[in-house]
């Protein structure tokens, strides 16, 4: 596929897909809508991401099977690598596995299949399961003209998971899939659709990675969470993207009566990531949690937060941001925390906790709260903290050397969130800090 | 001192002068300091002593302008704070920092860990048991987070423990008495008299008369302007501390070695 985009390059990708034409006309509509809106003029500055530079679609490499036999040789490498076939015997009800544009790989446990849960990827969803599709796919969670990234990604999708949980099941394992991205100037437009019918429960992970590539790449995905009467979700993704990586999202979750969602994120690596995952909360007593954790290093620059809005009475939400700074990185919060006017007995508390790991990185905080009702209880605390010379001579004089010191501190900051993971993933999380520390320290 | 001590110290300072804050704060210190002995070392506010504890520790903030540290006879001027860990120095702070999501138990383990010690775990229970029960600490204290949401004593029953689990060669306690109260002051010395009976030497810095009551201290040093300007056993200088209450530091300002 050539470089740079027009409607002729989305045509192409659609036939490639093999696509029923609804699907390429919402393609092209997409199209007219990105090219309409203008850049996002707050956040990181963009000015040095080249859309005209990059390829917006590989065409699959392998077909796509569900055993990792199958699996060309050199992909399996890297997934075996990254341990995902050993993971996946051992803690994980499905995987699903995407490389560049397309999922190669996915698979789910058979009594999970034989009680109607769907785990596949979302082109194969869209031929398979048009119905559902059509119904969820950038409606009412992230529409097409959301933002000028939602609508590029609704031009140019490619991949990611979709996950049907029926009334009722409870998924007792994570459901996992996993990205890499290994060209350089691509883009990544995965898609990710769940819907948890009522009362079920479902915990879905998503992990990203990134070689060490030169040239630029855009990352640009969303998902999209239904999150109906009484059911919950739990959505975790650990993200450990290349320095070249521009890493924009749009991710959110409408929540129904007595819903919950709960969103955990490891973020690492990339140049610049703007990512806000929202939680809509649509019925009576639905909740949201947000646990966040950033690391912005050399050349990074993060723009991360949450977006909540109680669209009801009884609705609750909880938002914890966490964001490391290192070596003259920036990070910032962004939230807003929305009230509409009429939803009673709302309660939200945002905590935003910033670690400098040296005095050059810059933290801000940008949290936007708008309470439409007076018996709305909102609460924002932030805090700042510094490792400094004082407390790694403490641990110097207990035998800790500095790299093990930071990793310490480090690992102390982000608790809630590797408290909130999977053991394996929490270990996973806490080795790629401590890679970050060593690799800063040197 | 002016006696040559018949066993080698275990820590020897030697002439040595020293700078912070781009002042200089020491000014030609000497002491010696041998096993199984409890050195008190008292001075007026800002006449030192944080800064000599620091600089015997390795902190890189003080600078040594002349002179020489040793241990066990080597020379450690250059030797890395870490290091100087391992050979078996330890400084209890004045100010502990807080270190956030690290517990007490945690630290502890990585501390006795860094020793090379092969069952750390194992080993560090062992080491602290004798312990516990005098300090008064049950499990929930080593679960609580370095330093976070601990009393003034609770921080100095902190570094006492870390110090036990650590059994240095020598301890450098620096004001470990203040915020802490009474009881606490005497489960203290009970700890630090046990160590000094397996031969763990001491420099202790202090304010105040209360932690010496309860130890057996040897020898007693008073630091003014930068020097050692008053060297005594506690023995034979019985009625040092009441002088000290009396005329306070300032009477001592030659060095005079009884």
């Amino acid at each position: 596929m050539k470089k740079g985009l027009n409607k002729n390059i989305i045509k192409e990708i659609s036939r490639t897909k093999d696509e029923p034409q609804w699907m390429t006309d919402f393609r092209l509509n997409a199209y007219d809508v990105f090219k309409s809106k203008p850049m996002p003029k707050w956040g990181p500055d963009l000015s040095d991401l080249d859309l005209s530079g990059l390829t917006y679609y590989i065409p699959p490499q392998t077909e796509k099977v569900s055993s990792w036999e199958e699996v060309p040789s050199d992909i399996r490498k890297v997934y075996d690598k990254l341990g995902i076939p050993e993971a996946e015997k051992k803690v994980l009800a499905g995987v699903s596995g995407q490389f560049e544009s397309e999922v190669f790989y996915a698979k789910i446990k058979d009594d999970l299949k034989s009680r109607g849960v769907i785990f596949t990827d979302t082109d194969s969803a869209l031929k398979e399961y048009p119905e559902l599709f059509k119904k969820y796919f950038m409606t009412k969670c992230v529409p097409v003209g959301d933002n000028k990234f939602s609508a590029l990604h609704g031009a140019v999708w490619s991949g990611g998971s979709f996950l049907y949980v029926p009334k009722g099941v409870k998924v007792d394992l994570p459901l996992h899939t996993y990205f890499r991205m290994n060209d350089g100037s691509t883009g990544q437009f995965e898609h990710t659709l769940i819907i948890a019918e009522e009362g079920s429960e479902v915990h879905y992970i998503e992990g990203c990675t990134a070689p060490i590539r030169l040239a630029s790449s855009l990352h640009s995905a969303v998902v999209e969470i239904f999150v109906h009467d009484n059911a919950s979700v739990k959505y975790s993704t650990i993200q450990n993207w290349s320095n070249e990586v521009f890493n924009l999202n749009t991710k959110r979750a409408v929540v129904y009566k007595n819903g919950s969602i709960e969103w955990v994120g490891g973020s690492l690596g990339s140049k610049k990531t703007m990512l806000y995952p929202g939680s809509f909360l649509m019925g009576e007593g639905a909740r949201s949690k947000h646990i966040n954790i950033t690391m912005a290093g050399r050349g990074q620059w993060k723009d991360a937060g949450a977006k909540v809005i109680h669209f009801a009475s009884d609705t609750r939400s909880q938002i914890i941001s966490k964001n490391i700074i290192k070596d003259g990185g920036r990070a910032n919060y962004r939230g807003l925390v929305k009230v509409i006017k009429g939803a009673k007995n709302v309660v939200s508390h945002t905590q935003c906790d910033t670690l400098m790991l040296d005095s050059r990185s810059i933290s801000s905080s940008y949290p936007v709260i708008q309470v439409g009702d007076p018996s709305a209880k909102v609460g924002h605390e932030a805090k700042v903290g510094k490792i400094g010379d004082e407390e790694l001579f403490y641990l110097a004089s207990r035998g800790i050397k500095q790299a093990e010191a930071m990793s310490l501190v480090v690992a102390g900051f982000i608790d809630p969130v590797t408290k909130a993971l999977p053991l394996e993933y929490a270990v996973e999380l806490n080795r790629l800090m401590e890679m970050e520390i060593e690799n800063s320290i040197g | 001192m002016s006696e040559t001590k018949a066993v080698k110290p275990v820590l020897k300072i030697s002439n040595l002068s020293l700078e912070r804050d781009k002042k200089n704060v020491i000014k030609g210190l000497n002491l010696e300091i041998g096993k199984g002995e409890i050195h008190i070392l008292m001075g007026k506010n800002g006449s030192g002593k944080s800064t000599a504890a620091l600089s015997v520790a390795g902190y890189p903030g003080v600078e040594i302008k002349s002179g020489k540290i040793f241990f066990n006879g080597k020379n450690i001027n250059e030797m890395s704070p870490v290091d100087r860990f391992k050979s078996g120095i330890f400084l209890a702070f004045q100010n502990p920092p807080m270190i956030e999501g690290l517990t007490v138990s945690a630290l502890i383990r990585r501390s006795v860990s860094s020793l090379g010690i092969l069952s750390p775990i194992a080993e560090t229970k062992k080491r602290l048991a004798p312990f516990l029960p005098i300090l008064k600490i049950d499990e929930s204290f080593l679960e609580k987070q370095v330093n976070k949401d601990m009393s003034g004593g609770e921080k100095k029953k902190s570094e006492i423990l870390q110090l036990v689990a650590a059994d240095p060669k020598i301890a450098i306690l620096d004001e470990i008495d203040s915020g802490a109260d009474i009881p606490t002051i005497k489960q203290f010395g009970k700890v630090l008299n046990l160590l000094k009976k397996r031969g763990t030497s001491f420099i202790i810095i202090t304010h105040y008369e209360k932690l010496i009551k309860y130890l057996a201290p040897d020898y007693i040093h008073i630091l003014n302007g930068g020097k050692i300007v008053f060297s005594g056993d506690v023995k034979s200088q019985a009625g040092i501390l009441k002088r000290i209450e009396k005329e306070g530091f300032d009477s001592f300002n030659e060095k005079r070695t009884q």
